[in-house]
């Protein structure tokens, strides 16, 4: 136990977890209900008070006058505000350091997890519900999968995560991606070509002498290799395509992607991440990249345009323009988990609507990885991972007190606060 | 002197006739091109109007407008009509030169340069306020286009590089150039026998590739040479070279070149210099020798095409005006300084360079079909004061400096009737003029 200096909590606490595990082991059937002062659904109104049940790990109802089923387990959250939990739509956390080159876009991160005690601690104590894991390297370094932040790192859903291409390091990266692109491209020719000799014997009569065995053969492919599937996927405009999500990092990055893109049409819905650094000069695209009205993965950060005092807010900018604004935390450790709810009411506190604010923390990080459906707001058939907080989360100093996952508690903080 | 005035003269001729020309077919074919359903994007139109045109191939045109048309300039004149719908700039107060075209540069061009060059860089944007619209990098010619990659690529390989900087490598390549000179003999020979209904064997040729290929080319007058010269013994070296063999040379650094000007005018060779060269003269020669401020003016009077780059090739900020990229206009000034005339130190950061890089087709000139690459700016481009206030690229506003924050507060008000403070030249000795009253923060 934590809690050194208060042993009257510690013996609670001892008491008290029997009681918990209890309770967990009598099945997914069990009810939760959360009595919260305020509860913010993020798509819907807030309620305040409001209840939230929980069945199945999912939200079953929410609203402000909701009856608590007499069956159901009570979370007692009166004094605090409840919101669904902050998802990191791209992050490298607790993963080795490696470099990959060229285009890997079979390699996925699931190799590289291995179950480590502890690994993710920060990010619960920072609220996060979701990790989306990237694999290093430039060029196309492979496939992001997403995780719940706990040491096994167990996988959310397997449709979740996205193709990571980077384009920060011309030529080398723009090169790579067109590369790809020409090669899936020749490989859809290859295939298309064998096809067409292959019906062209079918329907040819059969030499004298010889028995074909009419209708018997079928036509076998020509392979082709696992790194380019993706990329014609993408060319074929195929149904279940992976998500392709670029970064970015300067202005001149967007306009050799938009001058590749004019070469080979980019799979639609691909998301961007504008890594957008304290002298950032992506405000010089701003106007490009909102006409495509994309989900956009940034700092929440205000940049200085180099060598002035004059500031932009990236994300505001962006979301003004039309874009959906997801935010990733501005640094990749710990540190940056633990602080990303603060970073975000900073950006807030600079201008960004709350609205916007708190999407950019949990739904648009969430359909950044493709589980809009499941994650990042508080609404019947949604995956019950809430936060409980002492405050509002768009003010300074706020902090998370409890994390559910599917309703069950995953983190608790042990500390009580003056 | 008389070729230039041929075409001052075509140009006084031909500058109002375009001018009347577009005047009437100007509106109407943007009208006719809107209702053609094939084509995508409409006509890009812009309008330079009522500056003072420094057409530096031709005359100084007052008052006159410059209309581009998806990047190409289509009329010159003072009775331009600007169809409706086109961008407009008033250079009403305002000067209007060529883009400025800086032989070669470092720091401005990616390699290859339509895959990375970074067209929002710091550089690029310092490079445009200066009026440089053309760079050359190692071979490579790119437009300073800002925020797009259309046009950015101009030319690659503009020029083939020789090497006459140690005896062993000018012996190789006179070998060289003496094998081709050879071969070329033996296929006269062969050619003639051949006429005369001979059985003779064709001469090899297989060799002839990769460096001499390009050396072929050379001889035969195709391309140009880029031969870095210092010392007045190499420079002569280069002028025989060029002679012997028919070679167009660019003769790069030159710092003696001006000792032997005259054999550079004979050999029909361009210089590439800094005025600001530095080269201590040798005590011990009684004939001139080191560098001098006059070498551009030298050079200029014995009819040798001077391109003026400054000593550093980079975008620097920290430096004294004219020792780097952003004042090339400075260097050119300084040249100025040692007798160069006007016109041809304005020519030598415009027409000259893109001569040298063999880009003059397109842009280095204000003229009816070259590119719209202009500078428009409210000082003389050899003041020391030139900022630009817009710099235009391919027909498109690719610097506004009321629109950059890095440099919008230089004459912030951008009143051109304003009168700014003679603060130079001032002598020693003279009283220091008051500052001007300056709004302070």
């Amino acid at each position: 136990m934590r809690a050194r200096g208060c042993p009257l909590l510690a013996l609670a606490l001892a008491l008290a977890a029997p009681a918990l595990r209890a309770q967990e082991a009598e099945g997914e059937e069990a009810l939760v209900a959360i009595r919260a002062g305020r509860v913010i659904t993020v798509t819907g109104e807030e309620h305040a008070p409001g209840v939230v049940i929980v069945r199945d790990g999912k939200v079953d109802l929410v609203g402000a006058r909701v009856e608590v089923p007499p069956r159901a387990r009570v979370i007692d959250a009166r004094d605090g505000v409840v919101m669904p939990g902050l998802v990191n739509p791209r992050s490298r956390l607790g993963l080795a350091r490696y470099d990959r080159e060229g285009n890997n876009a079979h390699q996925s991160v699931k190799d590289e997890l291995l179950p480590q005690a502890g690994r993710f601690r920060a990010a619960l104590e920072g609220g996060f519900v979701a990790l989306g894991l990237v694999p290093a390297g430039s060029g196309v370094p492979g496939q992001a999968v997403v995780v719940r932040p706990l040491d096994d790192a167990p996988l959310l859903g397997p449709a979740a995560g996205y193709v990571r291409a980077r384009l920060t390091d011309l030529p080398g990266d723009k090169r790579v991606l067109r590369d790809a692109f020409k090669a899936a491209k020749a490989a859809i020719e290859k295939e298309a070509a064998a096809r067409a000799e292959f019906e062209k014997k079918q329907k040819a009569p059969p030499a004298p002498g010889t028995t074909a065995p009419v209708g018997t053969a079928t036509f076998t492919p020509p392979p082709i290799p696992d790194a380019l599937q993706p990329f014609v996927a993408w060319l074929r405009k195929a149904e279940g395509a992976p998500r392709l999500l670029v970064e970015l990092a300067r202005g001149a990055d967007w306009v050799h992607l938009r001058d590749l893109a004019g070469q080979q049409e980019l799979p639609a819905g691909t998301r961007y991440f504008l890594s957008n650094g304290p002298l950032s000069d992506l405000h010089r695209v701003l106007v490009d990249v909102c006409a495509q009205r994309p989900l956009v993965v940034v700092f929440p950060r205000v940049s200085f345009i180099a060598h002035t005092r004059d500031r932009v807010h990236l994300p505001w900018e962006l979301a003004r323009g039309g874009a959906r604004v997801a935010f990733a935390p501005l640094t990749d450790d710990d540190e940056g988990h633990r602080r990303h709810l603060e970073a975000a009411a900073l950006a807030h506190r600079d201008g960004l609507p709350r609205d916007v604010t708190l999407k950019a923390l949990t739904l648009h990080a969430a359909e950044a990885l493709g589980l809009e459906q499941e994650l990042g707001a508080i609404e019947p058939g949604r995956r019950a991972d809430l936060l409980i907080l002492d405050g509002d989360p768009l003010e300074v100093g706020t902090r998370v007190t409890r994390v559910l996952l599917g309703g069950r508690d995953a983190w608790r903080r042990e500390e009580v606060r003056r | 002197m008389s070729g230039r005035l041929v075409v001052l003269l075509a140009l006084l001729l031909a500058g109002p006739a375009a001018a009347q020309e577009a005047k009437p077919d100007a509106p109407a074919e943007g009208e006719k091109k809107a209702e053609e359903p094939k084509k995508k994007e409409p006509d890009r139109w812009l309008a330079v109007t009522g500056g003072d045109v420094f057409t530096v191939t031709g005359p100084v045109l007052r008052g006159a407008t410059v209309l581009a048309k998806n990047g190409r300039i289509v009329a010159v004149g003072e009775r331009v009509a600007v169809p409706a719908g086109a961008e407009s700039l008033d250079a009403r107060g305002l000067r209007v030169y060529p883009g400025l075209v800086a032989f070669d540069t470092v720091g401005l061009l990616g390699a290859p340069p339509q895959d990375s060059t970074d067209v929002f860089s710091l550089n690029m944007l310092v490079a445009l306020s200066s009026g440089l619209t053309t760079v050359g990098s190692s071979g490579t010619v790119g437009k300073l286009t800002w925020g797009t990659l259309e046009g950015h690529l101009v030319a690659t390989d503009a020029y083939v590089r020789l090497d006459v900087g140690t005896g062993q490598a000018l012996a190789q390549l006179r070998a060289e150039l003496e094998r081709l000179r050879q071969h070329q003999r033996d296929r006269r020979d062969f050619d003639q026998a051949k006429a005369r209904g001979e059985d003779v064997k064709e001469p090899d040729r297989s060799w002839i590739k990769g460096r001499a290929a390009q050396l072929e080319q050379l001889m035969q007058g195709r391309g140009r040479a880029l031969v870095a010269a210092s010392t007045r013994a190499q420079v002569v070296t280069v002028a025989s070279l060029a002679q012997e063999y028919g070679l167009k040379v660019i003769v790069a650094g030159a710092e003696e070149a001006w000792t032997v000007a005259p054999l550079l005018g004979r050999a029909g060779a361009m210089v590439v210099l800094s005025p600001h060269g530095r080269r201590d003269p040798d005590p011990r020669l009684s004939r001139e020798s080191g560098w001098s401020i006059e070498a551009a003016l030298r050079l200029h009077d014995a009819g040798v095409p001077v391109a003026v780059l400054p000593v550093g090739r980079g975008i620097s900020l920290g430096g004294v005006g004219g020792g780097d990229l952003n004042t090339l206009h400075l260097e050119a000034a300084f040249a100025v300084r040692g007798g160069l005339p006007e016109p041809a130190a304005v020519e030598a950061i415009t027409i000259a360079p893109a001569r040298a890089l063999g880009v003059d087709d397109r842009v280095g000139s204000i003229e009816v079909g070259k590119d719209c690459d202009l500078l428009i700016t409210d000082r003389e481009v050899l003041h020391y004061e030139m900022l630009a206030r817009w710099t235009v690229v391919n027909g498109r506003v690719a610097y506004d400096k009321q629109k950059e924050p890095f440099v919008r507060h230089v004459r912030a008000k951008d009143d051109r009737n304003e009168v700014l403070p003679q603060l130079w030249p001032r002598r020693v000795g003279e009283p220091e003029p008051p500052m001007p009253e300056q709004e302070r923060r």
